[in-house]
Parts: C-alpha cells; sequence; structure tokens
C-alpha cells in the first residue's frame, strides 16, 4: 500500500506540469538532417533562405515541455554546419499571438518556424496567421500536422516518416518536388 | 567453403552492392528514413547507431512481408546475431552462439511496450504463438543484442526483445484477419483503433485479439524396439510390442488466446494485456518421459499483466517517469507416463503428474532524467525498480484409470520474495563524433546476494555514415523459484543457487552507402553460475527426504539445480541490409560465426543444439500498386550437436546443417478496399532437428544400464508448408 501511496503522490506532484504525451518522437539530431535536406528539394527555399537560414523556435511560455523541446532542438541544429547548404541562425522565441509571430516572419525573414508542444490550442491561429506568408513551419510532435503546421516527423516502425499537409504546404509557399513528395504521408485537414 | 571464407564473401558481396547501388536525387534523405530508431537499448528514444549495443529492429512490414507468424519466426528469418531452434515444444532462443537446450526463454529478457513478460515463477518467456501478442497490432521489435541488464535487471543475458504495439494513428478503425496453414493450424484475430479526448487531452485506444490453433503436422519418429526393462506398450491404447515412436497425430497441438489494450491519454499509458496458451508435449525427452502421442499430456500458460505509467516533464532539465505494474501468471502441466518408466507401480498402467503453479508481482518504478545541458547532450538517469513477488506450486501424483492420488502431494511452493534495484545510466555527447554511455544497476535480492550489472558504451562517428562501437557489459539471470524453492517428485529443493552471470566485450563498425548498410562486429563473453539439471545422488536424496524437503516416494531419475557450468564465447556479427529502385526492392544478409564451448567440471564442449555459424537472407520486391509484394526469406543453421547420446556413454552426435526456405506474396485485393491477403510457402531441410526423441531410461532407473536400449531417434522437421491469409481494414484506412 505504501507503494502505491508513494506512486499516487508522485503523479500527484507531477500532473499539472505536464501537457500531451507524444510518446516517442524522432531525435532531433535526426530531424534537423531531414529537415536540411529537405531544404534542396524546396523549389522555395532559396528564395526564402536568402543567405542565411533564420530558424524561429516557437514556445509557449510558461510550458516546461515546450521549454525542453526547444532546447534539445536548439542544441541538434547547433550542430548542424549548414543548413540546406546556407549557414543558419536560431532564436528562441516565446509566442504572445499569431499576427506577431506572421509580423517577425515576414519582418526577419524567417525560413522555418519550429512548433513545440503546448501550442496546441495556438494551432488554428498560427495557421491563419502563416497563411500567405513564405515559410515552412515544422511540428515537433506529429500530431500538430493537419492542425496547421506543414511538416512534422512521426516514428513508425521504429523509423523516422515525413507527414506533411499538402493544402497547407502551398498556402505557405512550400513547395516540395515530387521526388520528396513520395516519400512523404500526405494528410489532410 | 570454410566458414571464413564463407563470411568474407558476404562482406565482399555486400560492398559490391553497396557500390553498385544507385544514388538519386533523395537517396541521402531515403538513407536518414530508412535509419532505426531504438528506445530500448538506453530507454530513451535515438538512433540506433548511437545505440550502447548491437540492436536490430523488425518492422510491422517486414512481418507480413516474409510470411511471419511469430516473434520466434521474426527472429529466425530476420533477426541479427539470435537465432531460434524448434524442439517442437516452445521454441529455445539464442544469441551470438549460446543457445541452452529447453531454455524457455529465460535467458532473453521478453518486453511487451517495456513491460517485462518473463513470469516470476519459471522466468520464462514464450516467443511463438504463446507470446501473448496479436502479431498484426505489432508496430516492430527492437531486438538488444547482448547482455541488458543494466535497465533490466533479471534474465537480459542473450539479450531483450521489446516488442512495441502500433499507435493508434498507424492502426486506425477497424481490423480483422486470418490464416490458415492446411493440417497444421489457423489464426483469427481483430482490432481496432481510435485516437479522441478525454478530459481535454489527446487521447489514443489501441487494442487487438487473437486466437491460434494448431492440430498438426502429424509428426514421424523413427521406431525404438525395446527389449527389456521398459513398458510394453509407450501409447495408452497401443499394441504391446514394445516400441517407442512411430506416428504422433494427436499430440502435436496448440491452442493460444492473446489481447492487448493500450490507453494512452495525456501524459499516461495503461497497457493490459491477457493471454492464454495450451500446448503438447509430442515426444519424451531427456527431462520428460511422456506417453507417446498422448492428446491428454499438456501445459498451459496464463497471465494478466497491467501498466500503468506517467511521462512528466517538470522543466527543461527534469523529467519524472513513473510506473506501476501487476502481473498474475499461471502454469499447469500435466503428464501421462507408463507405469514402469515414471513411477513404477505394478498396480497401474499410467501414472499422471499434475502440476500447478502460480506467481503474482506489483512492482513501482520511478525514472528521473537530468538533462543538465537543456539540449540532450548530457543526460542523467536515475532510476530504482521496487517490486514484490508471491509464488505458489504443487504436484499431484495420480493414477490415470481412477484420478485418485497414489501419493501425497508435492511440491508444495508458497513463498514471497522483494527486489529493490536502483539504477543510473549517464549519457555524454561532447562533440558530434563521440557518444559515451555508461551505466549500472544493483538488483536486491531478497533471496540472493546483491548483483551489480555494469555497462560503458562509446559510440564513434568519425564521419555522418560511419560508426565505431566498443562496449563491455554484465548481465545476470537470477534463479528462479523453481530452480531454488520446488520439490516435487522429479525436483529436489536447491539453497544455496547463485544467480547466473555473464560478462561481454564487443566491438562493431557500421558503413552506411545511401540506403545500404554494412555492419561487422566482434564479441567474447564468459558466463559463468550457469545453472542447470543435475542427478541427485542416492545420498543426498536421502538427506533431503528425512528432513522433509523431499517426497518419501519418488520415481527414479530426481534431479537437482546447481551452479554446474560455465560458458566461453566469442565471434563474429556481419550484417548487410539495403534497398534500391527507390525503396521497391530491400534485401538483407545476416550471419554469425561463434566459437563456444560449455564447461562443466571437468568436461569441455560444445554447447548442444547452438549452432556456431548461422544465419539469413531476405529479399522483397514490393512494385506498389495493386501488384503484389514478392518476398523470399532463408535461414541458415550450421552443424551442432545433438542435446544427448543416442546411446549410453556413446559420444554425442553432430547433426548437419538445416536450411529453410520461405517465400511470400502479399498485396491489397483488387476493387475491394482495404481488404488484403497473404500466401506462403515454406520448405525445410533436412528431415529432422538437433533434438533427441525417445523414451530416457536414465529417468527409469537411474542411469543403471544392464541392457542396452535401442538408440534414440531425433525429433521431426516439418519440412514443408503454406498458408494463405485475409484481412480487412475498414473505418480507418491505414492498417497497414
Amino acid at each position: 500500500m505504501r507503494l502505491w501511496a508513494a506512486f499516487v503522490l508522485i503523479w500527484g506532484l507531477c500532473a499539472d506540469r505536464s501537457a500531451a504525451a507524444e510518446g516517442a518522437v524522432v531525435p532531433a539530431e535526426l530531424e534537423v538532417e531531414l529537415l536540411s535536406k529537405l531544404s534542396l528539394h524546396d523549389r522555395s527555399f532559396a528564395a526564402r533562405a536568402g543567405e542565411l537560414v533564420r530558424v524561429v523556435i516557437l514556445v509557449k511560455p510558461g510550458n516546461t515541455r515546450s521549454d525542453a523541446f526547444a532546447a534539445v532542438f536548439k542544441g541538434a541544429l547547433s550542430e548542424l554546419d549548414r543548413f540546406g547548404g546556407l549557414p543558419h541562425a536560431e532564436s528562441v522565441v516565446p509566442y504572445t499571438n499569431a499576427p506577431a509571430l506572421a509580423k517577425r516572419c515576414r519582418d526577419d525573414r524567417v525560413a522555418v518556424v519550429y512548433v513545440t508542444p503546448g501550442l496546441e490550442p495556438e494551432l488554428e491561429r498560427i495557421r491563419g496567421a502563416l497563411t500567405g506568408i513564405d515559410v515552412l513551419s515544422v511540428a515537433a510532435l506529429p500530431e500538430f500536422v493537419g492542425e496547421g503546421v506543414v511538416l512534422g516527423f512521426a516514428l513508425l516502425s521504429g523509423k523516422p516518416k515525413m507527414i506533411i499537409d499538402y493544402e497547407q504546404a502551398k498556402q505557405q509557399n512550400v513547395n516540395f518536388g515530387a521526388d520528396v513528395l513520395k516519400l512523404m504521408k500526405v494528410v489532410a485537414r | 567453403m570454410t566458414r571464413g571464407a564463407f563470411l568474407a564473401h558476404v562482406a565482399i558481396a555486400a560492398l559490391l552492392l553497396a557500390a553498385t547501388a544507385h544514388a538519386g536525387d533523395t537517396s541521402e534523405i531515403e538513407s536518414l528514413l530508412d535509419e532505426n530508431v531504438v528506445t530500448t537499448a538506453s530507454a530513451t528514444t535515438e538512433r540506433a547507431s548511437v545505440a550502447p549495443a548491437t540492436s536490430v529492429t523488425i518492422t510491422a512490414e517486414d512481418l507480413r512481408a516474409y510470411g511471419v507468424r511469430s516473434f520466434a519466426d521474426a527472429i529466425q528469418f530476420l533477426g541479427l546475431g539470435v537465432v531460434v531452434s524448434d524442439p517442437l515444444r516452445t521454441p529455445d532462443v539464442g544469441a551470438r552462439g549460446v543457445l541452452l537446450e529447453n531454455d524457455d526463454g529465460k535467458h532473453f529478457l521478453l518486453l511487451v511496450n517495456g513491460h517485462a513478460i518473463n513470469d516470476a515463477l519459471y522466468g520464462a518467456a514464450r516467443f511463438d504463438a504463446g507470446a501473448g501478442v496479436p502479431l498484426e497490432l505489432v508496430d516492430h521489435l527492437e531486438i538488444i543484442v547482448g547482455p541488458g541488464s543494466v535497465l533490466y535487471g533479471s534474465n537480459a543475458m542473450m539479450g531483450v526483445v521489446n516488442v512495441i504495439t502500433k499507435r493508434a494513428r498507424d492502426y486506425s478503425g477497424g481490423h480483422v484477419y486470418g490464416d490458415f496453414e492446411p493440417g497444421r493450424s489457423y489464426r483469427a484475430g481483430a482490432g481496432a483503433g481510435v485516437s479522441f479526448r478525454l478530459f481535454g487531452a489527446s487521447s489514443e485506444l489501441t487494442s487487438a485479439v487473437e486466437h491460434y490453433e494448431r492440430f498438426g503436422p502429424d509428426l514421424d519418429f523413427a521406431p525404438q524396439q525395446f527389449v527389456q526393462r521398459a513398458p510394453s506398450a509407450f501409447r495408452r491404447g497401443g499394441p504391446a510390442d514394445g516400441v517407442w515412436g512411430g506416428t504422433a497425430r494427436d499430440a502435436y497441438f496448440a491452442q493460444a488466446e492473446s489481447g492487448v489494450l493500450r490507453l494512452r491519454s495525456g501524459d499516461f499509458e495503461v497497457n493490459l494485456l491477457a493471454s492464454s496458451y495450451r500446448r503438447g508435449l509430442p515426444y519424451s525427452t531427456e527431462t520428460t518421459n511422456v506417453d507417446f502421442d498422448d492428446a491428454d499430456s499438456w501445459e498451459r500458460d496464463h497471465a494478466v499483466r497491467l501498466d500503468v505509467r506517467h511521462e512528466g516533464t517538470l522543466s527543461s532539465v527534469v523529467a519524472l517517469s513513473s510506473r506501476a505494474y501487476a502481473d498474475a501468471f499461471g502454469y499447469q502441466r500435466r503428464l501421462d507416463a507408463p507405469s514402469s518408466l515414471a513411477c513404477l507401480r505394478s498396480d497401474m498402467t499410467t501414472c499422471t503428474y499434475h502440476d500447478v503453479g502460480r506467481s503474482r508481482t506489483i512492482g513501482l518504478e520511478e525514472r528521473l532524467s537530468l538533462n543538465w545541458l537543456r539540449d540532450g547532450r548530457l543526460v542523467t538517469m536515475l532510476g530504482v525498480d521496487v517490486r514484490e513477488n508471491w509464488a505458489q506450486a504443487k504436484e499431484d501424483a495420480l493414477d490415470f484409470d481412477t484420478g485418485q492420488p497414489f501419493a501425497p502431494t508435492a511440491g508444495l511452493l508458497d513463498a514471497h520474495g522483494s527486489i529493490v534495484s536502483p539504477y543510473a545510466q549517464q549519457t555524454y555527447h561532447p562533440v558530434t563524433w563521440l557518444d559515451v554511455n555508461a551505466g549500472a544497476r544493483l538488483d536486491v535480492d531478497s533471496r540472493f546476494s546483491p548483483v551489480l550489472s555494469p555497462r560503458g558504451a562509446l559510440a564513434l562517428h568519425p564521419g555522418r555514415t560511419t560508426t565505431f562501437k566498443a562496449s563491455y557489459s554484465e548481465a545476470f539471470r537470477a534463479p528462479t523459484w523453481s530452480e531454488t524453492s520446488l520439490a516435487n517428485y522429479r525436483i529436489a529443493p536447491a539453497a544455496g543457487l547463485r544467480p547466473e552471470r555473464v560478462r561481454s566485450i564487443e566491438g562493431s563498425v557500421e558503413q552506411r552507402f545511401g540506403t545500404q548498410r554494412v555492419l561487422a562486429g566482434v564479441f567474447r563473453s564468459a558466463w559463468s553460475d550457469l545453472v542447470a539439471l543435475e542427478p541427485l545422488s542416492a545420498a543426498s536424496q536421502i538427506e533431503l527426504q528425512n528432513e522433509g524437503k523431499l517426497p518419501l516416494f519418488t520415481p527414479p531419475g530426481i534431479a537437482q539445480f546447481g551452479n554446474v557450468g560455465s560458458i566461453e564465447n566469442y565471434g563474429i556479427d556481419a550484417s548487410f541490409e539495403g534497398s534500391v529502385a527507390e525503396g521497391r526492392v530491400r534485401y538483407g544478409v545476416n550471419a554469425t560465426e561463434a566459437y563456444t564451448r560449455r564447461t562443466t567440471g571437468a568436461d569441455r564442449m560444445p554447447l548442444p543444439v547452438a549452432p556456431e555459424l548461422f544465419g539469413n537472407a531476405r529479399i522483397a520486391y514490393a512494385p506498389g500498386g495493386v501488384l503484389p509484394t514478392l518476398a523470399l526469406a532463408a535461414t541458415y543453421l550450421g552443424k551442432r550437436a545433438a542435446d544427448r547420446p543416442l546411446t549410453p556413454l556413446a559420444a554425442v552426435p553432430v547433426v548437419g546443417p538445416l536450411a529453410e526456405f520461405r517465400l511470400t506474396i502479399t498485396g491489397a485485393v483488387p476493387h475491394v478496399p482495404g481488404v488484403w491477403y497473404r500466401a506462403s510457402a515454406a520448405l525445410a531441410a533436412p528431415a529432422t532437428s538437433a533434438y533427441t526423441a525417445g523414451p530416457n531410461l536414465a529417468l527409469a532407473n537411474g542411469g543403471a544400464s544392464t541392457n542396452a536400449p535401442p538408440p534414440l531417434g531425433f525429433a521431426p522437421v516439418d519440412r514443408a508448408s503454406a498458408f494463405v491469409g485475409l484481412g480487412w481494414d475498414f473505418g480507418g484506412g491505414q492498417g497497414k
């Protein structure tokens, strides 16, 4: 009984600090490598990035899981010499509202927005704000694709699988060639 | 061709194929998408190339394409460094040249979604239809080859097999399927997956149930003509001609039911597993005398397992994983045997032994992860696993004809034990070309002295596609309740048993060329305190009977478990796998050669039944669209020693290689959405295995021999089989 009591107590302590379970996710360094290689197959990438690939890692203020995902993704990017053949710069940006995100993407010529857990309630607004802006949004969790984020990665049978919301990709001028699209699972909203 | 030359040819062929593989524009992406991501080796999600052990991933697509119907099949046809030998009871699973006959999976740890399946009473895990997992629900198998006690404790001596079931997004809707193997078996199952929101949390439920039934084939055993000191009839109602053997039509049967339910909601996950497995005992072995072709002799496992876990992120540095689990396991065995072999009673024809055992386990595991640099490069894992076990067992000796006991109930066991297992693991990724993993686990078992299981591993990446690995690891297996405490009509209790230990060192190099991968590795392991049955001396038997630890009546041939052996083992692994034509053609070759010697007392000899050279090869072509996928797989077991001499005091014979080929065709039924089919045919040669079959007179007369019995025969191999299957995925359309 003491075992169970301790278990329940620990759960109680943790329960209010957590967000949606993601299970096993694709390791960040593998996501980053895939993104870098994929960029070479995005016909809009060169024009979008210019001379420097700017990556915004979007976090939910006060959300520990969001912070954790952001730190790991940023660390993985830091080990990448070049992103799609270009130098890159990444920044962790607290999400305030969708218009501010859109403004930042436009003003700073952001090429990639990485959406971390904790932002689930904002996905629809993020989708709306980024529609019409030339930017690739990438999901930290595969469930986000189809809820407003263009690209994500899932583990299927112990291997990474790319997932794309093709309609939203077109809305954000993400233009992958057919050769890589056939490697992706296309989902619809 | 020598074995070395064979492996060299495999390696050269792999390099040539790799060099000639088409490198398309997307080959680098395809290469990344083909990388295995594992979670078992270090209890965290990582690329297989950085995992601190050799790992093999077998996907659901592979299981379907290659006609796999059990985990043993998957290991045999698709695994690297692992091997299966089928005694026609439950398969023996080995690794890297170490395979122990009649092992019941005790030296491999089987996990389902991270939950240990090996039971507390016998330590057994089934890798056939009795594994307890509907195969169509399996997303993939992760096989960690080599010691794995550092995170998982007992049983993980040869390795760890973790069965990961499908997520709802990959199993949405409903699914029904069945297959039929004429003259042999059928299987039917159903499942469903659904995603939903529960109390505002993203949630999903996947579940499946399956029934499997085997009713053949007929098995032919070479007749053995006995003249004296043997029953006149080895089969109830059979001719009193003193002949053991013939065709067994009734005893090779099995029924298995399994069900899995997996619920995820928010940060919680619940796994509920239930299974039942009843199987026949088709022939007498070195340790068991049973009526020939007796449908009334059987074993049965049943189990219910519950696992509830929670993942909490306390900060960007600290994460806490909590797990509570409970297992209930039951076992029964009914064994009918001629009285003159099994109980020496002149007033009955057949004596029946009925064993009943059960165990209960509850446990709690807490695991703290400290991500010091917040980016995953320096992570400390601290955990503690606390469990309580209860075990009960008994054995009744009955007159088959009256059903009445002819001796008191024996083997009464009612015991309790606790295990506290703190563990720690440190991972460090200081630079892009280096990964370090070090850890240790201390298992403090109330029945034994504490056991420390350390592991240290390095992975070097001189280039993005090259990995060198080196690791040292130790593992153990705690003697089971059945080995230490059971006292029945065949087994004497063995207080003072020590845990088995293995120490292993290994190194490997892996090179990727686009979508091709070549791996070569070397290993060396040393096993000590191996637990095995040995005959109990008359003096020890009397002593135990006087102390009340053994029944006063026991049939001849009573034995006792002891720490009686050690094993030395070294060898090489090689693997090549890849794909061409944009993944439409996939192939692979795995080979292992090992030198293994077991020392028992003054004897040093090869392990019975364990091949020193083994491997498999496969190729599949998936043209896509409505065209079917064709897949051919082959497995090879090199020559190996039989499990015992064919006649007393003779040398143990060496049996020749065994090869099996399997051709499978799978595809979608045209114009019928969601319906798929599978058909498979297999051929194996030769006709017999390395397991001897026939009554064991040593069990009947304590080893005394005045008249030479006829030579034993070998158990048969099912040489030709085929099955067809049909499935329907509906309401979700993502059943693959």
